[in-house]
């Protein structure tokens, strides 16, 4: 009983607030919704079944929510290491940029120009992240102003580029800024047909999967997922980053060695990132289209899922998997209900806004934690100086 | 008769399982000094929390002055007269001791505060219960004493009759707890009534007229001071009698810590200078010193905290100056850190992750960089029954436990990392008689195995009781040095004030 009662703490503690937000901000998009004078519960419906009511529709939402589950995983990992770090954006616009080129570019069978990207993407996802560490350690640059700055840099860049020096060959359209397109073996398979065996096939499941079709990029986002998983839950990394993030000094009495830390939790996050990108790239777009990362705000729906789930790997997963469901419901309820997408866009400003209430409460708390052991050091320090002085 | 100014009748409090206020009733009389005393989770401070509004009882009642009233946030508690001095001060750095005083009840004129009519406020306040401030002093600038004094005042100028101190001493140095004394003596001579929570029976016998003991949060005695003792208190709060330690003579073998010049210079100011000190197996060695000349930075120059800016630390043998925590770790160090929520733990972090720090490369915790999960939980119940901590479950967080349970969990930690050398600042701070004694036990054990520990406390008994050899610390350098027995505690205590030993 008592175990259950722990077990049901436990659960409100972790769901609480999450859930509070999502139910918070439906209802208030249910208020709009109603000013407007459409009907609320056939709109919500509508929208539910645009993210989630059939095969198709499904795998809509799970293909938008790989880039996003990948941002998410990256801020998992920097921000429960105690690195609050929200340059997921530009480390993603790289990423999908130098794959979306190498696999243009470089000559070869289609599986290697795969592999080849990817691996770029997760290398320059890296080093972007690695010049944002570099940039605290050295010259104690706050990561929310120095990652935030750098996301715009990198989307200028990428911006430039496939404007002045990579554009696509085959285009004339002079307003279409983007890569070349990738041939038809450089880009991810999908997963189809699932539960279409005939004795499956005409059951309710095999109805739902019918139309069903994902690409490899969102299996690849949850194969990384369990890897984070494990990564931070069951490894002496994990353990030691996560100190690190309660209480670096604490980390540092322990012999953690704190410069170490701090690269290989950027260099991971900015991997989670980089590969964000490639896979969008390469299961989506098949090419870099300028904006293509900075407008649909990936890496940000990815920041609010990891909030969400409390940083939990699986946790962001889920989130993520809702939040991309709202946007692709969101422009199911735009066709057919003929309320406007940006409703929906709302709704996620305001889980969003809800759930960083949660964010600034643990900066708040992180810096007056800080705050606190400082004084009470300095507090100290002064007590032995005026014993001193009698 | 004397009035009852307020009165608890058989208040519980539960938290989840445990019960940490049983059928507690207590009583405080108009004018009187009542000392609340017990050992570290007995429940003085729940029931105090109780009483200010900060916790709800499960069950009980409460009057002040005979009413009965039902108090649901401190400002209830303070409409009432009663206010409270916590252990944490919440004062406003970077305002003026006027204004924190002031707080929530400024003095205005028209839309703006009148700040002239404040600093003459405060400063009539101080006079009238003499307590000395400059209500124009920035809190920052004050040292911990005069910010208890800023937080009395506070509670004064709310015009509180009763006031409860939480362990006031716990962060005061000497000095400043005998004018804290003399300054609740003197309330209660001005006819405020105070309740005192404390575990140190020397202020209680200084200042109590009454005297509650608590143990496992229930009243297991009231007395009054002129018919009790030391002794008997101490009897009462742990349940037997503290034994008198006997420690047998320490049989030094080869070198295991030793500095050469060791030098810390800091913002002009020589912090460290030349301090030449060795550690060898089988002794315990005590640093003797009033707090802020130089022990906190000794000791993260001895554990690779801090790099020395000049001369070297050895660890049996190997040169580890500049070496880092890891490498003194690995040589053979274990570390108990004076402050055990700054350095020396994570709060939200769960008691087996605190214990496992430092121990995450050890093949028993560690398999090909995997964290054995079980044998860690294990190892952990195995230290938390062995150092009795009061603790639920291995992966509840650290920061539930109550401040003396944390510091044995440390403590237990650090202990039984089994290294050859030990440093162990005031390991025992704000811990119980009966845990101190435990690991006081611990420590001497470490001895008898011959290992070498450095002590660093400013518990001049506790260096006394256990060292056979004290180097005193004074502005940074080391002043004295004497066996056991060839000194006493009045001669020490001069020399750490700066005096000279003849």
């Amino acid at each position: 009983m008592t175990k259950l009662k722990k077990f049901g703490s436990k659960f409100l503690e972790a769901l609480g607030q999450p859930l509070v937000a999502v139910l918070l901000s439906l209802l208030i998009g249910a208020v709009i919704i109603g000013l407007s004078g459409k009907d609320i519960l056939s709109s919500y419906a509508i929208m539910f079944k645009g993210a989630f009511g059939d095969g198709y529709y499904l795998s809509a939402t799970l293909q938008r929510s790989t880039a996003i589950i990948m941002g998410g995983l990256a801020v998992c990992i920097a921000w429960r290491s105690g690195y609050e770090s929200m340059g997921g954006e530009g480390q993603m616009i790289f990423g999908a940029l130098l794959s979306a080129l190498i696999a243009y570019y470089m000559p070869g069978p289609g599986i290697a120009k795969i592999l080849v990207g990817i691996l770029g993407a997760a290398l320059v996802g890296a080093v972007y992240s690695i010049l944002s560490g570099w940039l605290w350690e050295k010259f104690s640059v706050t990561f929310i102003i120095s990652t935030l700055m750098m996301n715009y840099i990198a989307n200028y860049i990428a911006s430039y580029l496939t404007t002045y020096k990579v554009k696509d060959p085959q285009s004339r359209d002079i307003n279409s800024i983007q890569t070349g397109k990738l041939i038809e073996e450089a880009r991810f398979g999908k997963v189809s047909g699932l539960f279409q065996s005939d004795g499956l096939k005409e059951t309710a499941l095999g109805q739902y999967f019918k139309d069903f079709s994902v690409h490899w990029g969102f299996f690849f986002a949850i194969a990384c997922a369990v890897l984070v998983y494990i990564l931070l839950r069951k490894t002496k990394f994990g353990y030691q980053s996560k100190m690190n993030g309660l209480n670096s000094r604490f980390a540092l009495y322990g012999g953690i060695n704190a410069r170490g830390m701090l690269y290989l939790v950027m260099i991971l996050s900015g991997i989670a990132a980089g590969l964000g990108g490639a896979f969008e790239v390469f299961g989506s777009k098949y090419r870099y289209i300028d904006q293509m990362i900075f407008s649909t705000g990936y890496a940000w729906s990815g920041m609010v899922g990891a909030l969400l789930a409390n940083f939990d790997p699986f946790g962001t997963v889920l989130a993520c998997i809702l939040l991309a469901g709202l946007s692709t419901g969101g422009s199911a309820m735009q066709r057919s209900a003929g309320i406007p997408v940006e409703t929906v866009n709302m709704l996620e400003g305001i889980i969003m806004l809800l759930m960083s209430v949660k964010l600034l409460h643990l900066i708040v708390i992180r810096r007056k934690v800080s705050r606190e052991d400082r004084l009470k050091h300095e507090a100290e320090l002064e007590n032995g100086k005026e014993a001193e002085a009698k | 008769m004397t009035e009852k100014i307020f009165e608890i009748r058989h208040i519980d409090k539960l938290y989840g399982t445990l019960l940490a206020n049983d059928d507690v009733s207590i009583h405080l009389n108009q004018g009187e000094i009542l000392c609340l005393v017990g050992e570290n989770g007995a429940g003085k401070s729940t029931i105090m929390k109780i009483l200010y509004g900060l916790e709800a009882p499960t069950d009980g009642e409460i009057f002040v002055k005979g009413q009965k009233v039902h108090f649901h946030t401190p400002s209830d508690a303070m409409a009432r007269g009663i206010g409270m001095v916590q252990q944490h001060f919440m004062l406003f750095e970077n305002m003026s001791v006027a204004e924190n005083i002031v707080f929530k009840n400024e003095i205005s004129k028209g839309l703006f505060m009148d700040r002239k009519q404040t600093v003459q406020t405060v400063r009539k306040l101080s006079e009238k219960y003499g307590l000395k401030i400059d209500p124009e002093a920035k809190i920052e600038d004050c040292p911990v004493g005069l910010r208890q004094r800023v937080e009395i005042l506070k509670i004064l100028y709310q015009s509180a009759e009763i006031i409860i101190f939480d362990e006031p001493s716990a962060v005061l140095t000497p000095l400043e707890v005998e004018s804290l004394l003399e300054t609740i003596k003197s309330l209660a001579a001005s006819g405020k009534s105070i309740v005192l929570i404390t575990h140190k029976l020397q202020e209680v016998m200084t200042v109590a007229d009454r005297i509650y003991v608590m143990r496992a949060g229930k009243v297991v005695a009231e007395r009054l001071r002129g018919e009790t003792d030391t002794d008997e208190l101490a009897y009462l709060m742990v349940g037997h009698h503290p034994a008198l330690r006997e420690v047998p003579a320490a049989k030094p073998g080869k070198i295991l810590l030793e500095t050469k010049k060791l030098s810390l210079h800091r913002e002009g100011r020589d912090i460290l200078k030349d301090i030449d000190l060795h550690v060898d197996a089988g002794e315990v060695v005590g640093i003797a010193g009033v707090s802020g000349n130089g022990q906190t930075e000794l000791e993260m120059c001895l554990t690779g905290l801090q790099r020395p800016t000049g001369g070297q630390v050895f660890l049996q043998g190997e040169e580890v100056t500049n070496a880092g925590v890891k490498a003194h770790r690995d040589s053979g160090m274990a570390y108990i850190s004076e402050d055990r929520y700054l350095w020396g733990s994570a709060g939200e972090a769960t008691l087996s992750e605190n214990v496992l720090m430092a121990k995450e490369n050890r093949p028993e915790f560690n398999s090909n960089n995997f964290l054995k999960q079980k044998a860690i939980k294990a190892y952990t119940k195995r230290l938390i029954e062995r150092f009795s901590v009061k603790a639920n479950d291995t992966e509840q967080k650290i920061r539930e436990l109550s401040g003396g349970n944390a510091q044995k969990l440390i403590t237990a930690r650090e202990i039984m990392m089994d290294t050859p050398v030990l440093i162990c600042c005031e390991p025992t701070r704000g811990i119980d008689i009966g845990a101190m004694e435990f690991i006081h036990d611990r420590i001497l054990e470490k001895r008898e195995n011959g290992c070498g520990v450095l002590l660093v406390s400013s518990e001049l008994n506790e260096i006394m009781t256990l060292s056979d050899r004290i180097y005193v610390l004074f502005e940074g350098k080391i002043t004295g040095e004497f066996k056991r027995g060839a000194v006493d505690e009045k001669t020490l205590g001069v020399l750490m004030l700066g005096g000279r030993h003849d």
